[in-house]
């Protein structure tokens, strides 16, 4: 039994395995970001560790939009301003065009989180909390530096719930305004016929490659973070 | 000459820069970043204790506008502010008890030093500007 195949005849595949095991698991990975900061200061460790699985996540889904299947692929799926706002406009008159993969407004919000939660896990290396917890990285920079970049890292998160809210809430019209089940389509990876086209269709995940890739990204994470200078120390003038 | 408001918040941040420099150490041991050293850790323990009993002292009214990331409600909270005070004060008389009970890297003193870390962070959060 093939990976994709044995679907209903009535649903095509268009979100291969990769896009849909690094969507949830980044899901999780934001939550347990979120979670670990909330229990408080003793919980810092695994926040790391949800940081770490987020920035390898993201730069995958990254690398994916170039190199992965068809509507993984960021140019088969941005679209410029114009007909990005005529679709939005159609939407506002209750007009939706069904898209095979991501829709004009889904495909620049996909980008916008991808970005905002690489800058996040980014900023978060650098991090202080001026208690008793360094980011991994916090000794590339000085104390200062660490402490503006720790406060970015503060703010950014409001930005990153407001953006989720979005595309949450935008989900959830879809289901209920147009019938639209997006989710089932991220977890199955399939969506109705009527919607793909036969050509549309993606003939296999290309697992093999995503593994090799976040592999990779891992490994390159795991060489800078040992190869860190020591953070300074509080007193290290003594 | 510095006003009496710029030397009073001096006092107050000279006081944290020091609760901070001995916090730190202990700190790393925590994270993992640090070997535990018995001699080190009991002085920093003595050292964030007896801090603590400062503290009370560096938030007079006067240092309340001035360069400062002292929020207001130091003063106008001034119940709530006594808390978060005395939870530093308790954890941190509590950690040097603990270390001098048994000077090791046991499970009573991580527990003892994560308390300290929460009192700093739950007061950090309250009465300090971000």
């Amino acid at each position: 039994m093939s990976v994709l195949g044995s679907g209903m005849d009535s649903e095509r595949q268009v979100w291969d395995l990769p896009v849909r095991l690094c969507h949830w698991t980044l899901v999780a990975a934001v939550a347990g970001a979120w979670l670990t900061h909330a229990l408080g200061i003793n919980y810092f460790v695994y926040h790391v560790w949800c940081g770490y699985a987020v920035l390898v996540l993201v730069t995958f889904r990254i690398v994916w939009g170039i190199v992965g299947t068809r509507h993984a692929r960021f140019w088969n799926f941005l679209r410029a301003p114009r007909p990005t706002a005529r679709y939005g406009w159609d939407l506002l008159r209750g007009r939706v065009t069904h898209y095979a993969g991501h829709n004009p407004l889904g495909a620049w919000m996909v980008l916008l989180l991808l970005l905002a939660l690489f800058a996040q896990a980014l900023l978060g290396l650098f991090g202080n909390d001026e208690i008793y917890n360094l980011g991994p990285l916090n000794g590339y920079v000085s104390y200062d530096r660490g402490i503006e970049l720790t406060s970015l890292h503060r703010r950014l998160f409001y930005w990153i719930v407001a953006a989720i809210t979005l595309h949450v809430a935008a989900i959830l019209y879809h289901r209920i305004a147009h019938k639209e089940h997006l989710v089932r389509a991220m977890i199955t990876g399939r969506k109705s016929a009527a919607v793909v086209p036969d050509s549309e269709t993606i003939p296999s995940s290309q697992i093999v490659a995503a593994v090799l890739i976040v592999i990779a990204l891992a490994g390159v994470l795991v060489w800078v973070v040992q190869h860190a200078p020591a953070a300074q120390n509080f007193d290290s003038f003594n | 000459m510095p006003s009496p408001a710029d030397r009073a918040i001096e006092y107050r941040q000279a006081l944290y820069t020091l609760v901070g420099g001995n916090f730190g150490p202990i700190g790393a041991i925590l994270q993992g970043n640090a070997e535990y050293n018995a001699a080190d850790v009991s002085k920093r323990a003595e050292r964030v204790a007896f801090l603590a009993t400062m503290a009370e002292d560096a938030f007079p009214e006067i240092s309340r506008d001035g360069k400062t990331k002292a929020k207001p409600e130091i003063w106008t909270n001034k119940e709530g502010f006594a808390k978060a005070l005395k939870a530093f004060q308790d954890s941190s008389a509590n950690l040097a008890a603990v270390v001098k009970q048994d000077n090791t890297n046991s499970a009573a003193f991580k527990a003892a030093a994560g308390k300290v870390g929460e009192a700093c962070k739950g007061c950090h959060d309250d009465f300090r500007a971000k």
